[in-house]
Parts: C-alpha cells; structure tokens; sequence
C-alpha cells in the first residue's frame, strides 16, 4: 500500500487516441462538467421521486382522495422542472461564492448583498434606457446582455472595492476580525442601498420596465404523458445562463494561467507570493469574478421572479422587515406547502456546489438560508407550474 | 524624551485633574450640569428631540465617567449608588421614556456581557446569542400568556409572583441549552463556528415560529400577548405617588405604569448588578484565566491541562445563563414575546456592543451597550422625531436654503440603524480592533500580531 504511494505516478500514455479525446478542450471543459451536472441532476431527481413514493406509501392505506401513481405523475413533472430551475438560481450564487471561498477560506456575508446589488444595477440601467426611450427600439437579445453585462461589472468591481477597504488591511488579523467587517459590510450595503433608492425615487417598490418584453412571459407548454407543464422563458434564460457561467468558469480556474494563479493562492498564499505571483491581484480577481457571477445572477433571478403583472419587489424583504413584518411571515406560513417545492431546488443546488469544488454544502445551506433566502421571495405566492 | 511629554499641556492637565479634590469637583459639577439640563427639558418645544439625544448620552455614560475617574473607590460607589438609586429614578418619575431607554440598556448590558463570556473571555464567536435569550423569555412566556396555547387551555399558568423563580427557571433553562450547542461545536473553529452557531440561532427562532402546530406551545408567528408580570405591593405604587406629589410633578393618567417601569427598573438593574459582580469574579479564576488560555491558544491550553471540553462548555452556559435571567425580565417587561424579537440583527447588534466597547474587558462592554443601545433605540429614532417636526412646519435650513420638506420620507434615520451598524463595525475593525475600552491583554494580543507582520524593522529599532 505505502510503496504504492512512493512510487511516481505513470505518465500517461499521451499518444493514445482514446486519452488524446478525453484532454481535448470540448470534453474537458464542456461535455465533462455539463455532463455531471446532468447525471447529478437525474440522480437527485430520481432519488426524490423514489423518496416521495415512499412517504406516500406511509400514508395508512385507505388514502383519501389519493390515487397514488397518478398524483405522483401529475405532479413530479411539475415539481422536478421548477426545482431545476431554483436549484440553477441558486448555483449562480454558489459559483461566485465557492470562488471566495476557495481562495480566501473566509466567509463573504457580504456576498448576498451583492447578488441583490446586481438586480437594482439591473433595474437602474434598464430603467435609463426606458427614460431615453430607447427601449423599444433595442433588440430584446442586446437588452438582456447590456444589462446582464452591466450588472456583472459593476457587483464585479463592487467586489473589488469591499476586498480592498474592508478585506485586505484585515489578511493578517485574528480570523474573526474579517468576518466581523463582512457582516458590518453585509448590513451596510443592503440600508446602502435603500437610502439610495430612497433619495431616488423615495420607493422601494422596482418595477422593471420591460417595454415589448412581454413575449418573455409566454410559457411554453412541455407534455409529459398526460401532463402538461408550463415552462417559462425566463427559467430556461435561467439554466442557460447558469449552465454557461459554470462552463466559462471552469474553464477559467482549470484551464487558464490566470486560473492557476488563483488556485495556487487558495493552496498556499505565501508560497504563490514567493513563486512570483501577484496574490493581491489573483484575490482581486477572484473577488471580481465572485462578485460579476453574483451580481449577474441577481439580474436573471429577477427576471424570472417578475410575475405576469411585470410587478416584482426587488428587496421587499428589507422593507417588510420595518412595515408589516408580522403580515408578511404569517402570508408565509399560510404557504407551507412551499417547502414541497423548494426541497427539490435545495438538493440539486447542493449537488451543483459539490460539483464545482467539494465545498461544504451544509456551510452553503446555512448561508443559503439566512443570507439568500430573504432575496428570492420565498414562497413564491402564486406558484405558475 | 520625559522632558518633552511633561510639558505638553495634555500631560499638565493629567496631572492637574489627577488630584482628587479637583477630580471631585469637576465630576461634581458634571453630574450637576447633565442632570440639571436633562430636567429643565420641556416637550412641548420644538426642538425636543435633538436636546434630549444632546443630554440624555452624557447622563447614562455618568457612571463609567465617574469609574474612570481618580477617586477613592469608596467614594465612587458612593456616587454611582445615588446616581442609580436616585437619581435615576427621580428622572424617570420626571420623564418616564428615559427609565424605559434605562431598562433597555440594563437590559442589553447584560446580555452583552454574557456574550462577552463567550467572545470575549473564550475567544468562541456565536452568532446565534439570542437564542439563549429568546429561551429564558419564552420560558416566562409560555407559562403566564393568555394567548390560546397549551398550557393557557389546559390551566397550568403561574402566578406573578413566580417571577422571580422563573429568573432561575430561566438561568437552568438556558445554560442546558448552552451546553446542548456547546457539545456538537465543540472541535469547531473560527467561521465554522460563527456559521453553527448562527444556524441555532435560526433554529430556536424557527422552532418558536412553528410549535403551533400540533400541539401549542409557543402560538407561532402571532406571538404570546399578555405575558405574566411580576406582582406590584400597593405599597409600592403609592410610595411612587407619594414621592411624585412631594416633588410636585403630576403624572398624566394611571400611577400604575409608572410604578410597573420602576419595578422593572430595579429589577433590572440588581440583575444586571449580579452579572456584572459574577463576570468579573470569573474573570478573575482559575475558571477565567483558562477561558483567556483556550482563546490564545487551545493547543496550548490542552498541553497545560486546560480541561478544554469542560471550559468551553462552561463558556457557553454561562454566557447562555445570563442572557436566560435577562429574557425572562425582558418577556415579563414586554408582555409580548414573538420570534421576530430574536433575529439575526438582534445577535448582530449583541456583538456589535461587545466589538464597539472592547472584547473581553466588563466595563468596555458596558459602554458599548450603551452606546449601541442609544444609538438604537434613542439617537436614530429621535432625529426621525426630529425630522417630522421639522417638516410638519416647513422648516427651512438656513445657509444652504433647504427645505426639511423636500428630505424624502423614507430616508428616516429610524429605518438606517443597519447602515450604522455595519459602518460602525467595519470602522471598528479597521481603526480600533480592540475596542472603545480596550482590555489590556486583548491590545497587547493585537499589537504583537500587527509587530509580527513587519517583524524586521521593528525589532531592530526598539532592540536597545
């Protein structure tokens, strides 16, 4: 067993045609980790419909008003594309917040907040090409990648500029002492913001304008046997972005010098700095990456929570918290069958996170929890399968 | 170099104001001064709000004036003995939202040198302190509320006057729940630790939210009304009325609010009293000169026979027990307890007081209660106060011409305090990382950190 160890690795024999195909750059860094993901995601899928047959079957046998296979096929359907498409949600965050992660090993609070800057980015901007009256006449396809595009840039270096202030003069300090500035910074960002939006506009209420958009919210109608399920444009925007977030990724921390760069800084900062690294810059980096992947998922998120009224809160959650909280958390309640639906997103987004680098997904889900969780509207009030 | 110092008028006035006698009368006169301007207040003027914030912060910092001074300690307990057993009082007679800002800070004080325990003396960050809190409120809660749960149907309510054995009630309860987070997070470390820790902290809050269901026990997210209070001796209530009528103030309504919130006043503040009294006797053992070791350095303090599970558990029961006692007087003062009461930003803002004042030294942290409370629960709210004078007579800002109206309504400071917050803990951080009243070890600790960063240069300067 220990000589099995000492001994080198086997090089591996470079000239076989069969290797030569597995290191080529379309199934290196698009078929491999798209083809995981897709293996994972029919795994969970698979496993939740076996576990919910299970715990049907525990209901005592005569079931009221329940034919059991039938139920299970009118619904899963349903349920398994909307937890696709929230378990993509939350990816999108996971990606830019593993990167963090990975490389500082230090918890970013923060980062939620920049996901949520993203979406008013999103708003700001569109909201300007609507004053100019331009909206109508842009190509929906250049919109959403203007504004995705800004979005991601600004929470980018939005990213940058909390590492710089309240980050780095803290590398060396006490462990605890950034965590502490990445909560204060978290706090400060989200009254930053309101008070933004209140000398603004003195509202907190976005609306996304959306000119001829509205096609956006044509569902499209998906049979699955006797089942019809109704798919939003904007949840297939959803998956396609994220699916191609990851790929870009991946490619960028495998497969490029600046990647090495920036695994070489989450292996040993020191050692990095020493073999010529740049590290403050490959941290820079990082943060940007982290913070645009964020900030752009924020801006899709949006989309796709904007219900049929184009009438979606941004952070009604910041304002609930001061004006009828109570209301709000007794809605929630009321919805307790939201749980069903989330249950499927949360396990697939904790496969995507295992997926991208082993990152402790009971450390994502606590943090999932308190810091996104409050952004995304939970439970959806009116749930449009 | 002495030769230098010894001259700057900042050292002359040192010396000078070192000499009791003068120390004394300046204090004197202080305390004169604040206590005089906070009575000769009037409500009815317009800028009510903004004197009240101007004067109030000087009076409640009093006390800690009067510690740092050069005094004969004797003569500083006298003074803080009448400063809370008078004075205060008297001023809460006159105006009685000052003794309810009072409350809040014997409140928060206490909870903030209960987490101090754990942050601060063991060096273990929890993010989920109120927890412990909510515990001991709705321990008090649950037995006393009329709200319809089960023990309200089924009879077993307590009466007021097992208050005072719910504060051990409270105590026991919390500590058990101390040690129950303590056992699973006990090999944890650093973030993994602040993340556990916020997650029970979410759990119990969770958990309150949804034991309605099945059975009621803590009726959700409506939250128990009309929790138990302590019994008040008519004894009491007309000792309150008589003291008013000598003093010729007359109190608009019922005496019997009044003589609730001095209760609740004393009570908290003989709590607070013990937890002050206890932490600083642990800090001073065997049992806290192991906490400082476990949180310095905990390979270390097991190679020197630190019992490191029984310490770290006794950590979390403590600062748990003390954040128990605290929630049963606060769920009695209340009346109403709901799980929204005990969300993150409630723990966030524990710590901020223990950061804002200085880890691990008592009086720091107290400090940091006060300011965080009144910042909180005084500063931001009355300039919201302020602002809504100020604009219901169009009010105009000379100079620079401004209308109060224009200032747009929802840019209320009231609704900031988490801008605040987070500047004043990131400021902190950067600036003062040991705190307003740093504890002595705890700067050393920093000081030989930030001397290790650039270790040549130093050590070859200060060498001789």
């Amino acid at each position: 067993m220990s000589s099995e160890t000492l001994t080198p690795p086997q090089a591996p024999a470079l000239d076989s045609p069969w290797r030569r195909l597995l290191d080529s750059f379309p199934v290196r860094y698009i078929l491999y980790p798209v083809g995981q993901m897709v293996i994972f995601i029919a795994g969970a899928a698979g496993i939740l419909t076996l576990l919910s047959v299970l715990l049907a079957l525990l209901v005592p046998e005569p079931r009221p008003n329940i034919v059991l296979m039938d139920q299970i096929g009118k619904q899963l359907p349903g349920m398994i594309i909307s937890g696709i498409s929230i378990g993509f949600v939350y990816s999108m965050v996971a990606l830019g917040y593993t990167l963090v992660y990975g490389v500082l090993k230090f918890i970013n609070f923060a980062h939620s907040e920049i996901f949520m800057v993203g979406s008013v980015i999103g708003f700001e901007v569109m909201q300007r090409i609507e004053d100019v009256g331009f909206i109508q006449l842009w190509h929906p396809v250049a919109l959403v990648v203007t504004i995705v595009g800004s979005a991601m840039i600004i929470s980018g270096l939005l990213a940058v500029l909390i590492e710089r202030v309240a980050y780095r003069p803290l590398r060396n300090a006490p462990r605890l002492v950034p965590l502490i500035t990445a909560i204060g910074i978290s706090f400060f960002l989200i009254d930053f913001v309101r008070a933004i939006e209140a000398i603004t506009r003195n509202d907190f209420n976005l609306t996304y304008p959306t000119g001829d958009l509205s096609y956006l919210r044509t569902p499209i109608p998906m049979t699955f046997g006797e089942t019809t399920v109704n798919v939003r444009i904007t949840s297939i925007i959803i998956v396609l972005a994220a699916v191609i977030m990851l790929i870009i990724l991946n490619y960028f921390v495998n497969g490029t010098k600046l990647g090495r760069g920036i695994r070489a800084v989450s292996q040993d900062r020191t050692t990095a700095g020493l073999m010529g690294i740049n590290v403050n810059l490959m941290i820079s980096i990082t943060f940007f990456v982290g913070g645009a992947l964020g900030g752009g998922g924020g801006r899709i998120v949006r989309a796709e929570r904007r219900h049929g009224d184009a009438l979606r809160r941004v952070h009604s959650r910041l304002e609930s918290l001061y004006s009828g909280g109570a209301r709000r958390y007794r809605q929630r309640d009321r919805g307790a069958s939201w749980r069903a639906n989330v249950g499927h997103g949360r396990v697939l987004l904790e496969r995507r996170a295992g997926l991208f680098s082993s990152t402790r997904s009971a450390l994502y889900r606590y943090f999932r929890l308190l810091c996104i969780d409050p952004y995304l509207d939970f439970p959806p009030k009116r749930v449009a399968w | 170099m002495t030769a230098q110092t010894s001259q700057s008028p900042w050292t002359t006035f040192r010396t000078w104001f070192s000499r009791p006698s003068v120390a004394g009368v300046v204090i004197l006169a202080y305390l004169l001064i604040v206590i005089g301007a906070l009575l000769s207040l009037n409500r009815a003027d317009l800028l009510f709000p903004l004197y009240s914030t101007l004067v109030f912060p000087p009076f409640v910092l009093s006390p800690l004036v009067i510690l740092a001074s050069p005094l004969d300690n004797r003569i500083k307990v006298t003074l803080i003995l009448v400063l809370v057993v008078i004075a205060m009082p008297l001023i809460g007679i006159y105006d009685s939202s000052y003794l309810e800002l009072t409350i809040q800070i014997c409140i928060f004080a206490g909870l903030a040198l209960g987490l101090n325990i754990v942050v601060g003396f063991a060096g273990l960050l929890d993010l989920g302190y109120i927890a412990f809190f909510a515990v001991g409120a709705y321990s008090w809660a649950m037995f006393t509320s009329s709200a319809e749960t089960v023990f309200f149907v089924s009879g077993i309510i307590v009466p007021g006057w097992a208050f005072y054995i719910f504060i051990f009630v409270g105590v026991v309860l919390a500590a058990l729940v101390g040690v129950l987070l303590g056992l699973p997070v006990l090999r944890l470390r650093g973030d993994y630790l602040a993340i556990v820790t916020l997650g029970f902290g979410e759990m119990i809050r969770v958990l309150a939210r949804n034991a309605d269901q099945p059975i009621n026990f803590t009726n959700g997210s409506q939250g128990l009304l009309n929790v138990g209070t302590p019994p008040m001796p008519q004894f009491w209530v007309d000792f309150i009325g008589s003291i008013a009528s000598t003093l010729g103030i007359r109190i608009a309504g019922n005496l019997e609010p009044l003589a609730q919130q001095m209760l609740f006043y004393f009570i908290g503040i003989v709590i607070l009293g013990v937890i002050i009294v206890a932490a600083r006797r642990l800090d001073n053992s065997a049992i806290g000169r192991a906490w400082t070791a476990i949180r310095e350095d905990e390979v270390a303090a097991i190679a020197m026979g630190v019992p490191l599970v029984k310490m770290k558990l006794l950590a979390f029961a403590t600062g748990a027990a003390f954040a128990g006692a605290i929630g049963v007087l606060y769920a009695a003062k209340q009346s109403f307890v709901s799980p929204e009461s005990f969300s993150l930003i409630q723990s966030i803002s524990i710590l901020a007081m223990v950061i804002v004042g200085g880890m691990g030294g008592i009086r720091g942290v107290i400090l940091g209660a006060i300011i965080v409370t009144l910042l909180n629960l005084q500063v931001l709210k009355n300039l919201s106060l302020q602002l809504n004078a100020l604009r219901n007579i169009d009010f105009i800002v000379p100079l620079i011409n401004f209308h109060i109206r224009d200032w747009p309504t929802q840019l209320e400071p009231a609704k900031y305090e988490r801008l605040v917050f987070g500047l004043l803990l990131v400021l902190m951080m950067l600036f003062r990382p040991a705190g307003l009243l740093p504890e002595p070890r705890r700067k050393l600790e920093l000081d030989v950190k930030k001397r290790a960063e650039t270790p040549v240069i130093t050590s070859s300067e200060t060498g001789d």
